[in-house]
């Protein structure tokens, strides 16, 4: 069975133009330091709304859900959860 | 070469003209108290589902309803580009780095300031609401002063060509509200000007940026903007401007809409003239341009 999280990679990994395809993703790092910048978030929004069928609240379109994979992750929880 | 005194000379002529078309934002546009539900707001050929199976599948009704909520997405499109391209204008008036372009960025802010205002007056009266921008905001981004530059008067002279394609297009079409016609008429009027300062501009500033950045940082700066112009085109698809539509799933109808070739032969075609412009002068990244 898909988890959370490897559905979240297959939405975020192709939006890392710093990583490696074989190195794997640290949930910690910074979005800036995987190569993801502000043109690729909007690309990454589109990517996880249409992967997990959600459409993100403007309450979470914020500076600090984008600020690592985990808080995205976080952010994703509760909404697929809920 | 362009140099800056040319740059400025320019900017000094589209000011004069600027003040010489001046005109009362208040009492411009008569603001009827609703518009028909059974016209057209936007030009259909301009709607995100044209040309797609998608639209082939709507009612009439229903791509009445889609051209009114896009209509409304698309002037609040403005309004969010507006307020971020009026801050970094802002940032840069009455510096040492352009001491004679104040006074026309002075006309720019104020022109775009009240460009701001009918387009956000017509999406709170007619469509009671600015959809929210889905951008997330981000730091500025470091390096030569040059290259941010490049990087910020790109991404508004993109912005501006590309809304002016539809704003050229809806300021004639006799099927849509006259108030509708008139503010995408009046935008297209003051916008010619700021597309010709942003062309001479984005000339002087990329010879500036190959003479003294480094040519890695200019290849970055091009695939960005390159890449803009893509995130641009794809911010017109809002799933919650389909929903206010009345169409159903709508997270599933952006993907079937943005996946059909016809939707990247008219994003072509609309930033076609932007593209050629922006090879002509040299600016490096084309290949990062995601149709």
């Amino acid at each position: 069975m898909t988890t959370l999280l490897q559905r979240f990679e297959s939405a975020f990994r192709p939006r890392c133009r710093r990583l490696d395809p074989t190195e794997p993703l640290d949930l910690d790092a910074s979005l800036v330091s995987l190569g993801v910048d502000s043109m690729e978030v909007v690309e990454l929004i589109i990517a996880l709304e249409d992967e997990f069928a959600i459409q993100l609240p403007q309450s979470l379109l914020t500076p600090e859900t984008f600020a690592t994979p985990s808080t995205i992750l976080k952010a994703l929880g509760s909404l697929v959860s809920a | 070469m362009k140099s800056w005194g040319h740059v400025e000379a320019v900017a000094g002529r589209l000011s004069t003209l600027a003040r010489q078309q001046r005109y009362n934002v208040h009492e411009e546009f008569r603001w009827p108290q609703s518009l028909p539900s059974d016209a057209y707001w936007m030009s259909p050929e301009l709607t995100t589902c044209y040309g797609t199976s998608v639209w082939d599948r709507l009612s009439e009704p229903e791509r009445l309803r889609l051209s009114q909520a896009e209509a409304v997405n698309f002037f609040s499109l403005n309004v969010h580009l507006i307020r971020g391209l009026i801050g970094e204008v802002a940032d840069r008036i009455y510096t040492t780095r352009y001491p004679g372009l104040s006074e026309f960025f002075h006309d720019f802010i104020h022109e775009e300031n009240e460009h701001m205002w009918f387009f956000a007056r017509f999406c709170e009266l007619y469509g009671g609401k600015v959809y929210p921008t889905r951008a997330v905001s981000s730091h500025a981004s470091a390096g030569h002063e040059a290259i941010q530059d490049v990087v910020v008067f790109g991404r508004i002279l993109i912005a501006e060509e590309l809304c002016d394609v539809f704003n050229a297009r809806m300021a004639t079409d006799d099927r849509l509200p006259e108030i509708a016609r008139r503010i995408n008429a009046v935008h297209h009027q003051d916008e010619s000007r700021h597309i010709a300062f942003g062309r001479q501009m984005m000339t002087a500033l990329l010879q500036e940026a190959r003479e003294q950045a480094a040519p890695s940082e200019l290849e970055a700066a091009g695939a960005y903007l390159f890449r803009y112009i893509s995130a641009c085109v794809r911010s017109f698809y809002n799933p919650s401007a389909y929903a206010d539509a009345g169409l159903p799933t709508p997270l599933e109808l952006r993907g079937e809409v943005l996946n059909h070739p016809y939707r990247s032969t008219f994003h072509r075609e609309i930033l076609g003239r932007t593209c050629k412009f922006l090879a002509r002068i040299g600016l490096p990244g084309e290949e990062a341009l995601v149709w």
